[in-house]
């Protein structure tokens, strides 16, 4: 189902609002247009199974790619310990905090879904990142 | 007015009003401390109130204060009504209870008799019977919890603050400060000049009237003993 | 449930405090930094009156004795779970025989520990706080002990296990910067509270005045939850005038005939006879919980505009983590 909705403003919490109201609502992909800004929220089969994990992840030849569970900014660090982030390089295990999402005041974590080395940053640090955005790619230890 | 005490004090000569930041409003009325003029701040507290917004109105001596449930947004407007109730409250008419108050006078736990008989020109015996020999109103609670502010002492016995508060006295201190006496609740410091010592309990916690005094009852000090 | 399994003392249950109260000469009380309360019971989805443990002396630990959701907010300090580090302003879940620690205090003096439901005590005089002057409220009306069971009340809406890495929020003091100061400027070392006049502002002597606003004042060890003492230039009136017991407020800038000023806090006297210089604004108070003694503060004068606005943009910051944590919280279930 596709639903196109005129909106006044469109703030950071409406997004998180309408997201919710989709998935309640079972909608899988809206949009939202006002003057030049243009959002569009596309509910996959992927993230509906990902809901009971703290965030979303592909696997792709032994590279576990962590994706964004919601449209926030991607900080490698918390804000408050700026020394504290993962380097490329780095050993991970399952559970280990990788990086945060920012959105508004909350901080939610990117944890870590494997033991493995962090291969690549794939976000820059403090960038604004879409629902299902890769931002770590990790390579599993087998 | 006493010489003693206009040496160290400027009556406030109208109403003023000013805020407490943005959570309170305080209410000064005018003119000498007195009875009457306390009797229309207990009238006013009353209308008060009821007010919206008005979390509590607590009667201080002689003045109000009004704390909000939220921030209000017009003092001004605030300002006007309570102006306008002022005028219209009169004589709060209330049965108080009597509440007998022993004490014991003097002693360890009446550790500024003789300092508050020297600065007032009285004999320790002198200034226990001026001090117990009139009826009380309770004008208002407040400081700790239990306390009850008590008015008008005889201008015999008006004596400034302490220089240097007391760190803790205990419960069930009887003291002077001012026009005021009182009796405090629970364990603290004070300023004021402490003449004895009660065994009666003033504030209770887990009953829904917490208090033994109200605004508007009468205590009356019982001299149990002086200890010279 | 949890057990205090080692503590120095000075820990105590608090709310938002008493109301309703005041007549009876009883104190608001309650918790010292009032966002930061507000800010676990907005990460647990707690009642906005849920009570927690106010943490002032550290180390503290704690032993889960039955799996719960925690947060900790307040006072930048290591907290860590079985060893694990936490985050600061964090919520999680605490499995049956863990250990929570709090320790290594890096900014900030209060920190507060919240139990997914609140902690449960009974009320007195409509509040869980504990008012340590007249022994009542919290647990016994006393500081908590070694050995201490807190238990926590049922959650009004029950939420499973918080995933592992928590979640949490911005610290306030990113999300709510101090504005700059006039004679400071942006400096983060010294604490800069937004002050209203108050009655007896105008009696105050000139120089008084302009000490008031470019000074740095600093705490003194003698202040304590009742009130905050200054030491700085001492603040003299240009006339003595007869002041009678009133009102007053947490926030409210007392001065004593010594001239040193000192800002009333949770614990304050409901009612108080010494001139009013001013109040520091509802929206600085938890600025001025976190400034540890011996630090400096600095005073601005506000508008009463400027201090609705400030006032307004506290609460919506509570707002947004109350409601982004929720609709985390049911991404996740």
């Amino acid at each position: 189902m596709t639903k196109t909705v005129s909106a006044k403003a469109v703030s950071e919490d409406d997004v998180q609002k309408i997201i919710a109201l989709a998935k309640d609502a079972h909608v899988q992909e809206l949009s939202l247009h006002e003057g030049s800004m243009h959002v569009r929220v596309v509910l996959t089969r992927e993230a509906e199974a990902s809901r009971n994990a703290p965030q979303g992840f592909a696997e792709v030849n032994n590279l576990m790619e962590v994706v964004a569970p919601l449209a926030a900014q991607f900080l490698p660090h918390h804000p408050c310990h700026p020394n504290s982030g993962v380097r490329v390089g780095q050993s991970v295990r399952r559970g280990d905090l990788i990086g945060f999402l920012l959105s508004g005041p909350l901080l939610t974590p990117l944890v870590s879904p494997c033991n493995g080395v962090i291969s690549q940053l794939l976000a820059e640090p403090n960038m604004r990142v879409g629902y299902g955005t890769a931002l770590v790619s990790i390579a599993k230890k087998i | 007015m006493n010489t003693r005490f206009s040496a160290f004090s400027k009556l406030k000569d109208q109403a003023n009003i000013s805020l407490l930041g943005t959570t309170a409003m305080l209410f000064e009325a005018p003119g000498a401390f007195e009875l009457p003029t306390q009797k229309r701040i207990w009238a006013l507290a009353d209308e008060v109130q009821g007010w919206d917004n008005i979390k509590e109105a607590i009667p201080g001596m002689t003045n109000l204060m009004l704390t909000f449930r939220s921030p209000c947004e017009d003092p001004s407007e605030l300002r006007n009504r309570l102006i306008a109730a002022w005028e219209k409250a009169t004589d709060w008419k209330i049965e108080g209870k009597l509440i007998e108050i022993p004490v014991i006078y003097g002693g360890e736990l009446g550790p500024h008799l003789h300092d508050a008989a020297k600065l007032t020109n009285m004999s320790v015996d002198e200034l226990v019977a001026v001090h117990a020999n009139r009826d009380y109103s309770v004008f208002a609670l407040g400081a700790h919890p239990g306390l009850g502010y008590l008015g008008i002492t005889d201008e015999r016995i008006w004596v400034p603050r302490r220089e240097v508060p007391v760190l803790s006295i205990p419960a069930g201190s009887v003291s002077i400060g001012g026009m005021q006496t009182a009796v405090s609740a629970s364990p603290g410091a004070s300023g004021w000049h402490t003449l004895g010592h009660t065994d009666v309990e003033f504030f209770f916690p887990h009953k829904e009237n917490p208090t033994l005094l109200s605004p508007g009852d009468t205590v009356r000090f019982r001299v149990e003993r002086i200890i010279p | 449930m949890i057990k205090i399994s080692y503590t120095i003392g000075l820990s105590t249950i608090q709310d938002l405090g008493r109301d309703e109260n005041y007549r009876h000469g009883v104190s608001i009380g309650g918790a010292m930094d009032r966002l930061a309360l507000q800010m676990g019971n907005a990460l647990l989805g707690n009642a906005k009156t849920a009570a927690a443990i106010e943490v002032t002396l550290f180390p503290i630990k704690f032993e889960i004795l039955s799996s719960v959701n925690i947060a900790v907010t307040g006072a930048d300090c290591a907290i860590e779970l079985d060893g694990k580090q936490i985050n600061p302003n964090w919520a999680f879940h605490a499995e049956k025989g863990q250990t929570l620690s709090l320790s290594k205090l890096n900014s900030g003096s209060f920190a507060y520990v919240h139990l997914a439901g609140g902690i449960d005590v009974p009320e007195v005089l409509g509040s869980r706080s504990t008012y340590l002057r007249c022994a009542f409220g919290g647990l016994d009306g006393r500081m908590l002990q070694n050995g201490d069971v807190i238990k926590s009340l049922p959650e009004a809406d029950p939420f499973p296990p918080i995933a592992p890495g928590g979640f949490g929020a911005i610290s306030p003091a990113l999300a709510l910067p101090q504005p700059s100061h006039a004679s400071v400027g942006t400096n983060d070392a010294i604490t800069m509270l937004r002050y209203l006049p108050a009655a007896e502002h105008d009696y105050f002597d000139k120089a008084s005045l302009d000490a008031l606003v470019t000074a740095p004042w600093q705490i003194t060890p003698q202040s304590s939850r009742a009130g905050y003492r200054l030491a700085g230039p001492n603040l003299a009136m240009t006339d003595k005038l007869e002041m009678r017991s009133h009102g007053i407020v947490p926030g409210v800038i007392q001065v004593p005939p010594g001239g040193a000023p000192i800002i009333q806090t949770a614990d304050s006297q409901t009612s108080g006879g010494y001139p009013k210089i001013g109040t520091v604004i509802d929206a600085d108070m938890w600025r001025l919980a976190q400034t540890r003694i011996g630090n400096q503060i600095c005073f601005q004068k506000t508008s009463y505009e400027e201090a609705l606005a400030a006032y307004r943009e506290m609460n919506k910051f509570i707002d947004k983590v109350r409601a982004l944590s929720k609709a985390y919280r049911d991404l996740l279930k």
